[in-house]
């Protein structure tokens, strides 16, 4: 994929992101919202195995507004991105190298 | 529909991990046969899309939201078995990062989300898609097959995780089932109608993407 692509797409995931920030329902999603209604939502709270830097897709310094929601989103998107390629190159390529090696090697 | 930690049991947690990590390691062998490296930061971008559209919730009937899944539309793009890499990389960052889906119930997530919903919504799209009155060329059926399979990937995705919570004892299981699958019925609407619009618009722009 050329580069420029690569960095148009991103921006279009930035702009994604800036929309969802600014204008995304509040309301709870299908899973939460039934959970709510059969009452079992409290179950979630009882355990915090992961404490994530970014919980609810908000920067906790940045308080909970758009912007913080915003720049959550954005440095989601850095780190899918890079994490995506990351995973491939480390352990989906990795072994068709290591083949190709030994063919050449053998 | 990402479950938190706490609506699992562990050995409900436990198999539903054991099961997606047997098929992602297959994804991963299907995947490494024909990857080319141009693969790989196309991969990335549906990633970074899929994570920044899940973010937009839409509202559905009554006091409930929606977002999309993105599991059939990144198979559109790159196969199906790079969808199932794709999604996971996504589910793995949202669960670490931002608390989105425990880490305990990570692999029922993954289960639920980019094997069952991508490849039950994949299926019944090129089910669609090879019916005779629908194959050659693009029109209404092409159309159809989309809309559909995306739609039902979401409404897989939930039952299986209604299926989950109903084992772990969370919930009673004929009662959850019917409710996650209605409401996602609904949801899943919203699936088919964005993947329709992603999918005409990567036509349009980048027509060698869409096979």
């Amino acid at each position: 994929m050329k580069f420029k692509s690569i960095i148009i797409s991103l921006l279009i995931c930035a702009i994604v992101v800036a929309l969802a920030a600014a204008f995304a329902s509040s309301y709870p999603d299908g899973l939460e919202w039934i959970a709510a209604k059969m009452g079992f939502e409290g179950r979630a709270a009882e355990s915090n195995i992961v404490n994530s830097p970014m919980a609810d897709y908000v920067v906790p310094k940045m308080g909970g507004g758009t912007l913080s929601t915003a720049t959550a989103g954005i440095l989601g998107i850095v780190f899918v991105f890079s994490g995506t390629i990351f995973f491939c190159r480390v352990f989906v390529r990795r072994n068709c190298r290591s083949e190709a090696i030994q063919k050449s090697v053998s | 529909m990402h479950i938190p930690d706490g609506f699992l049991s562990i050995p409900v947690s436990a198999a539903s991990a054991a099961a997606s990590f047997g098929g992602l390691a297959i994804a991963i062998r299907k995947v490494q046969k024909k990857l080319q490296d141009r693969l790989i930061p196309l991969m990335g971008v549906l990633a970074a899309f899929i994570f920044a559209a899940q973010m937009f919730n839409f509202p559905v009937a009554g006091g409930t939201s929606g977002h999309l899944l993105g599991g059939v539309l990144t198979a559109i793009v790159v196969g199906p078995w790079a969808a199932t890499i794709v999604l996971t990389c996504v589910l793995i960052v949202q669960c670490l990062l931002f608390q989105d889906g425990g880490l305990i119930a990570l692999g029922a997530n993954i289960l639920n989300m980019a094997i069952i919903g991508t490849w039950g919504g994949w299926v019944v799209m090129t089910v669609i898609n090879s019916l005779p009155f629908v194959r050659g060329g693009w029109g209404w059926g092409r159309s159809a097959a989309i809309f559909l399979g995306s739609w039902f990937s979401v409404v897989a995705a939930s039952c299986a995780a209604a299926l989950e919570l109903g084992f772990s004892g969370t919930a009673q299981l004929a009662t959850v089932f019917v409710a996650m699958a209605s409401v996602h019925a609904i949801i899943g609407v919203g699936e088919g109608i964005i993947t329709l619009l992603v999918v005409s618009f990567l036509k349009r722009v980048k027509p060698e993407l869409i096979s």
